[in-house]
């Protein structure tokens, strides 16, 4: 492991990019950064600007209208990246999919289908503890990356 | 003089009083020694637990879930209910439902992993053979808790009448009671 990998991943940093989704995934991701949650004692910092960004936090199923939008956001980001579906929306689509589990029409399936996911936080939506869980995972993922 | 001891005192004084109220909890949370602080509580809706003793694969779940990730699955001679953790809500109706109380939402809520096949919560039930059509029909807990159940409320002169002719239909399939209820000599109103 080189100086550089060591650094990042003493101090990752973060971009929450919102696909879709009721907001309430945004919160907890909002509370995990405040000083209850105080992520930023491990070194996580969140960032707003994709390109800045070792970790990428991705919310919501994932309208159509958002879908090229994902892509562009997810190519901006500089190797090596990691990915986090935060929410029982982004892993499969939660409840808007429909009963007998067909698509929903609105909808250009789960992140899982539009950009490689690394983690997945399950929950409706995830407590903050849980969510700094997944970016300890993310942070072994980003570890074995080059 | 005087006042500027004054104000150290005061000084001092809110100081180990805001050490006393730290605002960031740990991780993982309970550790700290102020536990009103702690967020994590008994009655808290996480992952799943099945208690496979009492567990009877009624299904009942599974028609309530309110995003249909509890799924029946039957294949041969064994019946699956397995709950996608991915789709899951936590809303807690599938717990409030359950007739036997075999299925409980712990508050284990560390649940994030790399593999999206991990988020599965299983529970396999053997089944029991209809006697003549030789299909599988239900679970063969479900059939001895039914016939508990609807025994339980009976008065003990109809118990003794009915015991008899339970047995004999609940080891068919609903298909082929219809057909062979001239057969069993019981009166049509008992096949529930």
């Amino acid at each position: 492991m080189n100086l550089k990998q060591k650094a990042r991943i003493y101090s990752p940093w973060v971009f929450h990019a919102h696909a879709g989704g009721c907001n309430n995934c945004d919160i907890e991701i909002a509370a995990v950064f405040s000083p209850r949650f105080d992520a930023e004692r491990m070194g996580i910092k969140l960032k707003n600007n994709p390109r800045h960004a070792d970790i990428l936090l991705v919310t919501g199923p994932v309208p159509k209208q958002v879908e090229s939008a994902l892509k562009r956001i997810y190519e901006q980001t500089p190797n090596p990246k990691v990915v986090v579906a935060v929410g029982s929306c982004a892993i499969d689509c939660g409840p808007y999919n429909y009963d007998d589990g067909s698509e929903n029409y609105a909808f250009a399936g789960p992140v899982n289908k539009v950009i490689p996911v690394d983690v997945y936080v399950p929950g409706c939506p995830p407590r903050p503890e849980a969510i700094i869980h997944g970016l300890a995972l993310a942070l072994e993922r980003l570890a074995l990356k080059r | 003089m005087i006042k500027i001891v004054n104000g150290m005192v005061i000084l001092i004084k809110e100081l180990l009083r805001n050490i006393k109220r730290c605002v960031t909890i740990d991780y993982p949370a309970g550790t700290w020694p102020g536990k009103k602080y702690s967020q994590i509580v008994a009655y808290g809706r996480g992952m799943h637990e099945f208690d496979e003793e009492k567990c009877v694969g009624c299904g009942a779940c599974a028609s309530m879930c309110s995003s249909k990730t509890i799924k029946l699955m039957d294949e041969e001679g064994e019946r699956t209910v397995s709950i996608y953790l991915g789709r899951c809500l936590f809303c807690g109706k599938c717990q409030d439902i359950c007739p036997e109380k075999a299925l409980k939402l712990t508050p284990k809520y560390e649940l994030a992993n790399i593999d999206k096949e991990k988020l599965y919560v299983k529970n396999s039930l053997n089944m029991a053979k209809c006697e003549s059509c030789r299909k599988f029909i239900f679970t063969e807990k479900q059939i001895n808790t039914v016939k508990n159940k609807i025994l339980e409320n009976l008065k003990p002169e109809t118990k003794e009448k009915v015991r008899p002719d339970m047995e004999k239909y609940l080891k068919l399939c609903p298909d082929c009671r219809k057909i062979l209820s001239f057969k069993l000599e019981i009166h049509p109103r008992k096949l529930y």
